[in-house]
């Protein structure tokens, strides 16, 4: 029988400290520079100094958040239906598609998307989505599927219909798996929407790209460190 | 009063239940006993519809179960099964509360019929009302399971080898403990075994089954008594008239003489069973009853084996 913990955290200090340390990032521009030159003696350019990186780090929280839920919701949704008796037939084929989802790489799509959504958030937030689908999905279904049978067929003799069922017992008890879905995806989702500056969607790709472009690799950190420790801080504190 | 009438279970090309026609008394604590795949776990659930029936109908107090919706027929049916199938993400207090919750009762009632349950099964309940399913040992679990079966107070009570699970002293802990509660509660108990110890310890009336039929029906006395098939006898085997000694206490026999001078002692209460193992143990042939200190007579290794199959 699964022990089911509720609410463990792995490292509230580490994630109090990460966060620190991110904010100081985002907000202390001066000691950001300090750290940098000492890192990368030789550049004279630093920073990316066309935008402040609060307004980065805002657009990319927006496009993973908002990738992030309509994942959960169309991959939960998804995952419920496909365990239901009724959508049960179709659980391979969908899981199938789910992955050559995530298979296709993400800038194809974008690139893709662009003629028909346009440029900024849209085709961005399709490629982000159509990616973190299935791991959400797949951790439905793993979930629900780990609930004991016992436990089901108690429910179902004292009186509970589906959906109590469902509610009460599979949901809860599947939640430590889709939960290790749902991060999973998350940090995949925040190192994805560094490729939305590609097609004008902002986000902490845009410094990375501009320092890509002018080789030089003091931008590339200034932007991709505090990717790296959002990235971190979601896995630490889901 | 529970009716079967020619029920019928089919799954694919094998007949589970084969035109089947029970009646269950109230009160009474009818065990369905078997080898497995004889059917009985598959007759059980067509009483509270977990097995929808090919032919035949089950009614319960003279309506048919299929006149009630499933859910509301089973929250007014205790369940309870051999793996306990407790919550595992819920604390002891809301597993033993779940149907009085589907059922709508208020919180105070609840919680007060919660309390109730646990001291019934034997447990503390304020050490046991947080506790979780992963904190219990196996019989602590299983008490549990009972205790939430009879939460809503139901009538019937369906148990499926509620105490298989069990090491053997657990087992016949708990076997006796629900005897006794169900002397005190007179539910009317439909138990699935394929424990014949279990089976005659526990059975106010045994239903032998056998490839989805009904072999015979009748108090283990009966069956011991009169077996009307070879089957009966094979599967009951020599020892069953020891496990019928079992059921019996000396205070049902007429009471014989006290032996002459020192000899071992037993307690009126003391099933007859215990008794012919002290004689064994003890090397004698004749002890004395006691009721309480007093010696009120005696009773010979004869007077168990001819007494006992006129008399019980």
């Amino acid at each position: 029988m699964t022990t089911y913990i509720p609410g463990i955290r792995r490292n509230p200090f580490g994630v109090g400290l990460l966060t620190a340390v991110l904010a100081l990032w985002v907000l202390y521009t001066p000691g950001v520079e300090a750290v940098l030159r000492f890192i990368f003696p030789g550049e004279t350019r630093l920073v990316y100094d066309r935008s402040p990186l609060t307004r980065f780090i805002g657009e990319h929280l927006a496009l993973v958040a908002v990738g992030g839920i309509i994942a959960i919701v169309l991959g939960t949704i998804g995952g419920l239906i496909v365990v239901s008796p009724i959508g049960r037939p179709f659980r391979d084929i969908v899981l199938r598609i789910a992955n050559f989802g995530q298979s296709v790489p993400s800038v194809a799509i974008m690139a893709l998307a662009v003629p028909s959504l346009g440029y900024g958030s849209r085709p961005v937030l399709l490629a982000l989505v159509i990616y973190s689908i299935l791991p959400v999905m797949v951790n439905v279904v793993a979930g629900v599927e780990s609930v004991p049978r016992s436990v089901v067929e108690a429910g179902r003799g004292m009186g509970m219909t589906r959906t109590e069922r469902l509610i009460q017992l599979e949901m809860p008890l599947a939640m430590p798996v889709i939960m290790t879905g749902i991060r999973t995806m998350l940090v995949i989702l925040v190192s994805a929407a560094t490729l939305g500056a590609v097609v004008g969607a902002g986000g902490l790709g845009v410094p990375i790209m501009s320092g890509i472009g002018s080789f030089n690799n003091a931008v590339v950190a200034y932007g991709a460190v505090p990717a790296i420790l959002l990235a971190l801080i979601i896995d630490q504190a889901l | 009063m529970i009716e079967l009438r020619n029920v019928t279970k089919r799954y694919d090309t094998t007949v589970a239940v084969d035109d089947v026609t029970l009646t269950v008394p109230d009160g009474e604590l009818t065990i369905l006993l078997g080898p497995s795949g004889c059917g009985k776990t598959t007759l059980l659930r067509t009483i509270n519809r977990m097995v929808e029936l090919d032919a035949g109908e089950v009614l319960i107090d003279g309506q048919s179960v299929r006149s009630t919706p499933p859910e509301v027929l089973r929250r007014h049916i205790g369940y309870a099964i051999q793996s306990v199938g407790l919550f595992p993400h819920m604390t002891v207090r809301r597993n033993i509360g779940t149907v009085p919750r589907l059922l709508g009762w208020e919180t105070a009632r609840i919680e007060a019929r919660v309390t109730e349950l646990l001291s019934l099964v034997g447990l503390d309940p304020v050490a046991y009302a947080d506790k979780r399913p992963a904190e219990l040992s196996g019989g602590e679990a299983q008490r549990i399971g009972v205790a939430r079966a009879l939460a809503a107070d139901p009538p019937v009570l369906l148990m499926d080898e509620p105490f298989g699970a069990l090491d053997p002293i657990n087992r016949e802990r708990l076997q006796r403990e629900f005897a006794s509660l169900h002397s005190r509660l007179g539910k009317t108990v439909v138990f699935v075994t394929h424990d014949i110890e279990e089976a005659v310890l526990l059975g106010d009336r045994i239903v032998l089954m056998r490839e989805g039929r009904i072999v015979q029906t009748g108090s283990p006395e009966e069956l011991w008594r009169g077996p009307e098939h070879q089957f009966v006898r094979d599967f009951f085997g020599d020892e069953f008239g020891l496990r019928i000694l079992s059921r019996h206490r000396i205070a049902d026999l007429k009471p014989g003489a006290a032996p002459q001078g020192a000899s071992a002692r037993v307690h009126l209460d003391t099933n007859l069973r215990d008794a012919l193992a002290i004689m064994v143990t003890e090397s004698v042939e004749r002890v004395s009853i006691l009721d309480g200190e007093r010696v009120v007579g005696g009773l010979s290794f004869c007077d168990i084996v001819t007494q006992v199959r006129e008399s019980l």
